[in-house]
Formats: C-alpha cells, sequence, structure tokens
C-alpha cells in the first residue's frame, strides 16, 4: 500500500506493508544509486515480514526515490528529519532496519531498537563517491564521456575538489565554473544551494551534503549483520555476496529469506525482553 | 611474497570482480595476466570502478590512495593483481 507521512518540509510517500497493528520495522536505504540496487531486495524482506505479522514502511525521503524535492536539495539534516517523521507516525513498538548508508538516516528515530546490515559510515560513503566521480573524470575513465573533458590536465580537478569540500577548493571551483558540470544548468539565483552540486554517477549532489556525509556517524546499531566478504565486526554473517555492487542485482530470494528470517527473530527478542 | 599469499590475492581480485561486475565464476576463473578489463568489460563504468577498488581494499585489509590509481592500473587483469600484491606487502 502506498501512504504518506508528514515531515517539517513536506509530505513524502512512503510504501507500508502487512498489519497496520503489532510491531513494525521502518527501512532506510542507502542514498543515490545504491538505493535502486537494494529496494527490491529489501522490499522483498518486508513482505515477508508481513506474512510473519510483523508491519513494515518504507518512506521516501525528501530528494530520494519518488520524491518531488530535487536530489541536489537534499540534506542529511531532511533526511534524519523526515525519517525520525515517519517513524512517529507509526503505533510502537518500532524498530529500524537500514541498509549501508541508510545507518546514517536511522538513528535520531524514536525506535525500540535499530537493526542494520552493512553499515556503511560516513567517510566510507564519501570517499566512494569521491572515487566514482573521479574514475569519471579521469583523463581516460570510464565515464569520461559524461561531462569530463578527456585529455585535459584539469579534469579531475572538480571530482576531487568538490568531495573534498574544502573551502580553498570551494573558492577555486568558483573561479572555473566550467569545472563543475553540474553548475553550468544551475546557474539561475536560488536554484542550487551555496556551494553547487556535482554529478556522480547520475545524481546531482550537492556539495554541501557531501560535506556533511564526510562527518556523519551511523551511531550504534543493535544488530549488524554483515555478508561473508566483509570481515568487519557483526552480529552475523552471511554467505551472500553484495547486491549493492552491482549494477542490475539478481533477484536474490535465498538472501531476501535469510535477512526477514534473522530480523523476524530479532524482533521477537527485542519483544519478549 | 610467500606463493600461498599471492595465490589469496589473485583469488580475491578474481572474486572481487565477479561480485562487482556481475561474472560468472567460470569467466573470471579463465582471467589470466593479459585479460584486458578497463575499456573491455562494459560494466567496468566509474561505480564498479570505486565498488572493485573498495572491495580489494576490504577484503584484503589494504589501504589504496586514489592517487595510486593511473589508467593502466585496471588494464588488465595483471596489472591489477600485481598492484594489489604491491600494496599488501607494504
Amino acid at each position: 500500500m502506498i501512504d504518506r507521512y508528514d515531515w517539517p518540509g513536506g509530505t513524502e510517500a512512503m510504501l507500508r506493508f502487512g498489519p497496520a497493528t503489532g510491531p513494525v520495522v521502518v527501512l532506510a536505504l542507502p542514498p543515490f544509486e545504491e538505493a535502486n540496487r537494494t529496494r527490491t531486495l529489501m522490499v522483498s524482506v518486508l513482505r515477508q515480514l508481513a506474512e510473519a505479522g510483523i508491519g513494515g514502511a518504507l518512506p521516501d525521503l525528501p530528494g530520494q526515490g519518488e520524491s518531488l524535492i530535487a536530489t541536489e536539495e537534499a540534506t542529511l539534516t531532511d533526511w534524519r528529519a523526515a525519517f525520525a517523521a515517519c517513524v512517529a507516525t507509526l503505533p510502537r513498538p518500532r524498530f529500524s532496519l537500514s541498509i549501508r548508508a541508510g545507518a546514517l538516516v536511522d538513528g535520531a528515530a524514536d525506535v525500540q531498537a535499530r537493526w542494520s546490515l552493512s553499515p556503511q559510515t560516513g567517510a566510507e560513503l564519501s570517499r566512494e563517491l569521491h572515487r566514482t566521480a573521479q574514475a569519471a573524470g579521469a583523463p581516460d575513465g570510464a565515464g569520461a564521456s559524461r561531462g569530463a573533458q578527456p585529455g585535459s590536465a584539469d579534469s579531475r580537478v572538480p571530482a576531487q575538489a568538490g568531495i573534498r569540500g574544502q573551502a580553498e577548493d570551494r573558492l577555486a571551483e568558483q573561479r572555473n565554473p566550467r569545472l563543475l558540470p553540474a553548475q553550468e544548468h544551475d546557474m539561475e539565483p536560488g536554484t542550487t544551494r551555496p556551494g553547487g552540486a556535482i554529478e556522480i554517477a547520475g545524481n546531482r549532489i550537492a556539495i554541501g551534503l557531501l560535506d556533511a556525509l564526510a562527518d556523519a556517524d551511523i551511531g550504534t546499531p543493535d544488530r549488524i549483520v554483515r555478508l561473508e566478504s566483509d570481515a568487519r565486526a557483526a552480529d552475523r554473517r552471511l554467505p551472500f555476496s553484495p547486491p549493492w555492487r552491482r549494477a542490475e542485482p539478481d533477484a536474490n530470494a535465498a538472501l531476501a529469506q535469510a535477512l526477514a528470517d534473522d530480523i523476524a527473530e530479532w524482533v521477537r527478542t527485542w519483544r519478549a525482553a | 611474497m610467500v606463493p600461498e599469499q599471492a595465490s589469496e590475492i589473485e583469488n580475491t581480485v578474481r572474486a572481487v570482480l565477479r561480485d562487482v561486475l556481475g561474472l560468472s565464476a567460470e569467466r573470471v576463473a579463465a582471467f589470466d595476466a593479459e585479460t584486458p578489463l578497463f575499456g573491455a568489460l562494459p560494466e567496468l563504468d566509474s561505480m564498479a570502478v570505486a565498488g572493485v577498488l573498495t572491495e580489494i581494499e576490504d577484503r584484503l585489509g589494504i589501504l589504496i590512495e586514489d592517487d595510486d590509481i593511473d589508467g593502466d592500473t585496471l588494464a588488465t587483469f595483471g596489472s591489477l593483481t600485481r598492484f594489489a600484491m604491491g600494496k599488501a606487502v607494504h
């Protein structure tokens, strides 16, 4: 069912699953391209939880999914406020689920406990975005045709400067606006936030958001599940490869089942506590 | 580097390419040092490059500085594996 929720900055859509009463899990997907890569898997997880009697909600965050707010207007503060507002509309007991950098978003919500799949810190997300931009902008990089200038000694500058977000780099960008592809079409007053935006793998991301993400903390999820190729600390490790690395991940029913089983058991444990 | 460690690194690079590029295990098992990657595999776009580097870092417990990467690093399976081995021994 498609529902809506209000937050201080407007109204966004949310998908609802399962019973209207009883425990409910609220899911935070990672931002940008990884949301596309993980949505099908996690919707499948929410459907299985619904069959097990656990309600689910998947809110669109401002500037993500079907939101009417432009991606480059998105801020981390708004994501957190919107997620918390969404959670507050739902009956207790409430639990949050996150995957990858979704763990940056659910920390402020009023939930009984937090579950996270392969949480990605803000510093890690920032580093990957930086790498992606650099690969796209390198003179002979894979994405060189997308806005960069092959052969130009300066073609790596915008990606690096934009993501580092250092004040001196931003000043340099303003002196060289042609180096920042996302700004070329957005110079009208009021259409961009101070500092501009940069296009990374098809998403125009505000430099202010990149700065905020670089310092953002995931807090301490109550349960962390990882996949077996990831050696970092985890409460459980599942034998699957990471779907968020694939441009077109296969539908992985076994992974969805394993995640749904883990979450259902975890919710039961908290309810019994 | 002992042969076991070299073999483990090579296998890790194969697994990363399989997982990130969505290639079959049979296909990556057939990669040799001369197998071209960058420019030869349409799956290897900018996000995939970032994914390959980050997964290699995480799985081998190494740190890759972006300044260390150039156009040749991902040219072939051999060049990528040699790069990873060079990082792993430092």
